[in-house]
């Protein structure tokens, strides 16, 4: 196939980025001390001149110095203006694919796709900054040709020798992409979103800002001396005032909300799920079911009120910043309905009912455990001894935080549920957040037991996992049973050899790789 | 009651206790040094009681955690040392007042190595890391030979791929 470039659109986009990126030194230099005649100022402006140009120049260059060639199962990329470099990165290390509309892209009817793989530092992604959509389509059917292949291939190989349970599965005809949806929101769903996260308390910054910039250039102060004193003389204007507030930042975080929320779309097909968000800024990711090495359920005390969870996949690429929290499924979902989604998306793992509860000395170990926090407050307390209106003194304080400790403690206790069976594992655990995390034991990549000298006393132990990710996930449940530790330290050494034939099967071409 | 996990059996060096006793000394005579020149220097220049007084605290708490950790603690901690490997783990299990079992399964390990700083290399001693694909384990203190065979064998079960999915 021909080498290609990105769309010239990556041009704009990069001069777009450089126009962000300097235009506070442009004003300084040329506005701000427009009529200064200064040495400094003068080189100053010389030098901010050749920086802009040698960038353009650079931007032009390495736009034109940039070419990539999609292979059968690679893709193959060149950069770099002076000292060439080249990369080749297969498909199968491809983890997760997303993509990334910001509004100037979409100006040009073009967006961004990265291609995350597993591996660490500035090679970790591929990105195509700026693609046609069309192209981007073309890169991803790329992806899945090559999948397609593989499994015909495996199809062949395991058709000949292998008569087990995945093969029947593998000789049916080649599934066609058929895209599920799962989820996409109602207007409900968006109203309940909005109310729950809150948003409309960002209204307060963002007047903050403008009021402190409309400071800048009119003495609101004084003015706004009158205007309160106007307010307050009478409880019609002042309670008027704060409905017109009210009703403003409900909106503002409704149309805020919407527009991270609105169209979202959960849909998978047969090897991936297909997450999409976003009115202005599109935002969407693939993730292959396989990689997904974990689910964890959380349930904020808001959501645990209203019977919501938002259900999260912890997968191996990693995600840009503002990319993270992309891999949840909807934030704001019915707890039986994040559950169901989850089952429904990752045939792989499965929810499980009726867990362990600690048994009495787990809560005794937790009670007894040294109240680190709490005593170091408190010894705060006692030197600095706070002197506030309203505060109370310091032993009330300190007493306070001594009940909350232990309070959280308890509740703590009271949630913290287990569960080993089958593949599976499954631990909740929190006090007031609470978080429920499922996995597989192909998944979990370590497995560790701890006893502690406290721990030993009462019989009980520590257990804890960690799955592939970005950085590793790591959890960890307290002060299970001995028995239990030991039952999970055998569920997890005494994998039965069918188990491990099983997570080969996994990858077909793994195996298929080794052979060739 | 202690949790029943089977032990693996390689036991560490005995140089260890010598090696870890020399470098918690070092460690923390560099500390005492840096705590009592804070204090001279604070009595010198009239620095705050509340400052002196978190200073020879902290310089106290070093002093009691040099005893520990210079007589007491290095060698539980070689006793308790524990490392092996089979077909499919490998298993580690160590800790003075906490012990900790660690499990990791040789298709998940990526690399092992072998490190060896001035004080190690002084007793003809080799820490050896093993890495998955989230973390590294360390066994501390093996001696030459043991080192050298432990890592083969651990590269031969892991059979180190070129491929990770």
């Amino acid at each position: 196939m021909e080498n290609r470039r990105m769309h010239p659109g990556r041009i704009v986009l990069s001069l777009y980025e450089l126009i962000k990126n300097s235009a506070i030194v442009f004003i300084f230099l040329f506005v701000l001390r427009g009529g200064s005649d200064a040495v400094w100022v003068v080189a100053g402006r010389w030098i901010f001149i050749a920086a802009i140009s040698i960038s353009i120049l650079n931007i032009v260059l390495s736009w034109w110095r940039t070419t990539y060639r999609l292979e059968s199962d690679s893709v193959q990329i060149d950069s770099g203006v002076f000292s060439r470099k080249h990369r080749n990165v297969p498909f199968r290390r491809v983890q997760n694919v997303n993509r990334q509309v910001p509004a100037v892209l979409r100006l040009f009817g073009l967006t961004s796709l990265t291609l995350e793989t597993g591996a660490d530092g500035e090679d970790a992604s591929v990105k195509f900054p700026a693609v046609t959509k069309a192209e981007a389509a073309r890169i991803e059917e790329a992806l899945d040709g090559y999948r397609r292949e593989r499994m015909m291939a495996a199809q062949t190989v395991t058709g000949a020798e292998s008569m087990e349970g995945e093969a029947s599965e593998i000789q049916e005809p080649l599934p066609e992409k058929v895209r599920t949806i799962h989820f996409t929101p109602e207007l409900k769903d968006v109203l309940k979103a909005s109310f729950l996260s809150f948003s409309f308390i960002a209204l307060i910054p963002v007047l903050a800002t403008v009021y402190s910039n409309i400071d800048d250039f009119i003495d609101i102060e004084s003015r706004a001396e009158g205007f309160l004193s106007f307010l307050t003389g009478s409880g019609v204007v002042l309670g008027i005032t704060i409905a017109l507030f009210a009703v403003a930042a409900i909106a503002f975080g409704i149309i805020r909300t919407y527009l991270k929320y609105g169209r979202y779309e959960i849909s998978s097909d047969d090897e991936r799920i297909y997450i999409r968000r976003g009115v202005l800024t599109e935002q969407s990711l693939s993730v292959r079911k396989k990689n997904v090495q974990a689910v964890q359920i959380t349930e904020t005390p808001l959501k645990r009120l209203l019977g919501l969870a938002e259900a999260k996949l912890v997968t191996v690429g990693s995600f840009e910043d503002n990319l993270e929290d992309i891999s949840s499924l909807y934030p704001f979902l019915q707890k039986q309905r994040a559950v169901e989604l989850v089952g429904e998306l990752l045939p792989d793992i499965e929810v499980l009912d009726g867990m362990e509860r600690l048994p009495k000395a787990g809560l005794t170990v937790r009670m007894l455990r040294f109240p680190f926090i709490a005593v170091i407050a408190t010894v705060a307390l006692f030197f600095w001894r706070p002197d506030f209106p309203f505060v109370p003194d310091w032993p009330l304080l300190a007493a306070a935080l001594f009940a909350f400790t232990y309070l959280l403690r308890y509740f703590d206790y009271r949630n913290t549920r287990y569960a080993i069976r089958g593949p599976f594992v499954q631990f909740r655990k929190g006090g007031l957040w609470r978080e429920t995390f499922l996995s597989r034991r192909e998944k979990v990549i370590e497995a560790a037991v701890s006893q502690s000298w406290l721990q030993k006393r009462f019989g009980v132990a520590t257990i804890g996992t960690t799955n592939r990710a970005k950085p590793v996930h790591v959890e960890e449940l307290k002060d299970l049973p001995g028995a239990a530790a030991e039952q999970f330290d055998r569920w997890y050494t005494e994998r039965k050899p069918e188990l491990i034939r099983a997570d080969g099967e996994a990858e077909p071409w793994k195996t298929l790789q080794s052979e060739s | 009651m202690e949790v029943d996990i089977r032990e693996p059996e390689g036991r560490i060096s005995k140089k260890a206790v010598t090696v870890w006793r020399l470098s918690n000394s070092i460690r923390h005579g560099i500390m005492l040094l840096v705590f009592a020149g804070l204090i001279i220097a604070g009595n010198r220049f009239g620095w705050w009681d509340w400052a002196m007084t978190v200073l020879w605290i902290l310089g106290g708490l070093t002093i009691l955690s040099a005893v520990y950790s210079i007589f007491i603690e290095p060698v539980i901690l070689q006793r308790t040392w524990r490392y092996g490997a089979d077909e499919e783990f490998v298993k580690l299990r160590h800790g003075v007042i906490t012990v900790q079992h660690q499990t990791v399964p040789m298709t998940k390990v990526q690399y092992v190595g072998l490190e060896q700083g001035p004080l190690l290399r002084k007793f003809g001693l080799y820490t050896l890391t093993v890495g998955t694909m989230g973390s590294n384990h360390s066994i501390p203190a093996l001696p030459e030979q043991e080192a050298k065979e432990f890592r083969n064998r651990i590269s031969r079960l892991a059979r180190i791929r070129e491929e990770d999915e």
